[in-house]
């Protein structure tokens, strides 16, 4: 089965600073990869490298057969610092119905410049995505009266809505509490029974409890079966002293 | 106030003023909540005094001012859009710079034109008394061309005005919906200029929108009371620098203002 990302030689520099060098990844379909390592260590650029709003300086990247451009309005997205202001005057309802706009399956870059009234049929993907992320009964709330943890399953909502085969998420728990963070990692966990899911976390313990595969990165890439994360590796992934701390999950 | 009404049954002049202000309201309320929920204010205050220079050469070679604005604020909105998507430092820096060169080619053109400089102060704080009817028509087509692209394209517009990098990712053309937005400043900057005049532009431009944020939480309620409030204070303000003769301009404005610092007070003290 070819891979659904593939990454080839790939480089990356920030002006004279090399942040990723001769990167080699293939992910395969319905895969959960958990991608962790230091701060500056190039975990969100390689998932920016991913979505086509960087392009590499070395090497070939490839999503679903396609350049990252051309394909990624088939991913979905969840950033780490949202791009917006909270007190944007917007409603959780409108903010996932926004994600329905771009391109579609069918049609070229200019569909998404069509008039953009929503139907029923797109009433009730927003309705379902809402749902599926336990946000239904936050759908006329404000966005900015949202806790972390409310906004990260919105985001995610948003990002469900287009039905991406690909789920890309950036320290999706980095502002939530530590029951929240389990609520959302359990989910994902649901979701990954029909779409692919990349997430780049901090806490490389807990996740390697729920991904199927670990990605290192510090500048290069190295990657692990989740088994194999040990206090030796972790020395060698963070170049320091690491405390690894294990976290027991029931599901 | 009363006295403004009257008059205006017989005077054309005072109707044509009336209609001005009424067709400036509404591109005002339009464009106004993107410019504050952008916080693009810095950006359309650029774009409105760079319109002088093209007024002035205009008028220089003899052509209509008006025209010589429209393609000013047009040029100068896509300049300003492009060095903010592209140019990603200093672009604060180069917008002033375009903020005050486009003063000083205005002022320089306009001097050199004998008699002409009673028409530099009625271009920086507007003459809403002196429209004449071919300007209205002119007024009305801008207004339905930014009613349309509204109609159109407001999902659109909003998703890059809320978040540009998801936009991005979604596919939408994300530069050209950014110029678009530039554009239609610049068209609502450009139907302003004969209500309060360039220097006091941004005052109408973003004022009604924030009192309109402090009550609603959509965009589109948001040009919805904007329109209305601008409606009411662009003739509130003309009805009342009637009658002690005061420049409708800076009057229109300065209710605007204490509109603004009223309604601010009050909504801080509702919270």
């Amino acid at each position: 089965m070819n891979p659904v990302i593939e990454l080839r030689g790939v480089g990356f520099t920030y002006g004279a600073e090399p942040v990723l060098e001769d990167i080699d990844l293939a992910v395969r379909e319905r895969e959960f990869l958990g991608i962790v390592g230091p701060n500056a260590g190039g975990k969100s650029t390689l998932l920016k490298l991913i979505l086509g709003l960087l392009t590499p300086d070395h090497g070939q990247l490839h999503v679903l057969g396609g350049t990252p451009r051309a394909t990624r309005h088939l991913l979905g997205y969840v950033a780490q610092h949202p791009g917006f202001s909270r007190d944007f005057p917007i409603s959780v309802r409108q903010v996932v119905e926004l994600g329905l706009l771009g391109r579609r399956e069918h049609g070229g870059p200019l569909a998404s410049l069509l008039p953009a009234r929503l139907n029923a049929d797109e009433r009730a993907r927003v309705a379902q995505a809402l749902d599926e992320v336990e946000a239904g009964d936050l759908a006329t709330r404000q966005i900015g009266s949202l806790s972390g943890g409310q906004l990260q399953r919105v985001l995610l909502a948003r990002a469900l809505v287009s039905r991406p085969r690909i789920l890309l998420l950036d320290e999706p728990t980095a502002n939530v509490d530590q029951r929240a963070e389990g609520e959302i990692f359990d989910l994902l966990k649901r979701l990954n029974e029909r779409m692919t899911i990349l997430v780049v976390s901090h806490d490389i313990a807990f996740v390697s409890s729920y991904v199927t595969r670990v990605a290192c990165i510090n500048r290069t890439l190295v990657c692990h079966p989740t088994t194999a994360i040990d206090a030796k590796l972790l020395h060698e992934l963070y170049g320091d002293k690491v405390r690894m701390v294990a976290h027991e999950h029931t599901t | 106030m009363s006295e403004f009404f009257q008059a205006l049954l017989h005077y054309q002049f005072l109707q044509y003023a009336l209609i001005a202000g009424v067709l400036a309201a509404i591109g005002c309320g339009l464009m106004g909540p993107y410019v504050v929920v952008r916080r693009i204010g810095f950006i359309a205050g650029g774009i409105a005094h760079s319109v002088l220079g093209g007024m002035g050469v205009a008028l220089y070679f003899g052509a209509d001012p008006l025209a010589g604005a429209l393609v000013a604020a047009v040029l100068s909105a896509l300049l300003i859009g492009w060095v903010r998507l592209h140019w990603h430092t200093g672009e604060d820096i180069l917008i002033g710079a375009l903020w005050a060169i486009g003063m000083a080619i205005g002022i320089l053109f306009i001097s050199r034109i004998p008699g002409y400089q009673a028409d530099l102060v009625s271009y920086l704080f507007g003459n809403i008394l002196l429209v004449p009817e071919r300007e209205l028509w002119f007024m009305g087509a801008l207004d339905a061309i930014l009613l349309l692209v509204v109609l159109v394209w407001h999902r659109q517009i909003l998703a890059v005005v809320f978040d540009e990098e998801y936009a991005r990712l979604r596919g939408l053309p994300v530069t050209f919906l950014y110029l678009l937005l530039l554009v239609l400043i610049a068209l609502t900057v450009v139907l302003l200029i004969h209500v309060v005049g360039l220097i006091l532009v941004l005052a109408l431009l973003t004022l009604p929108a924030a009192v309109a944020g402090q009550y609603v939480h959509s965009v589109a309620r948001m040009m919805a009371i904007a329109t209305l409030l601008s409606i009411f204070l662009v003739v509130a303000g003309l009805a009342m620098s009637y009658g002690p003769n005061l420049p409708p301009g800076p009057a229109i404005v300065l209710l605007t203002g204490m509109a603004y610092l009223v309604s601010t007070l009050f909504s801080r003290r509702r919270r």
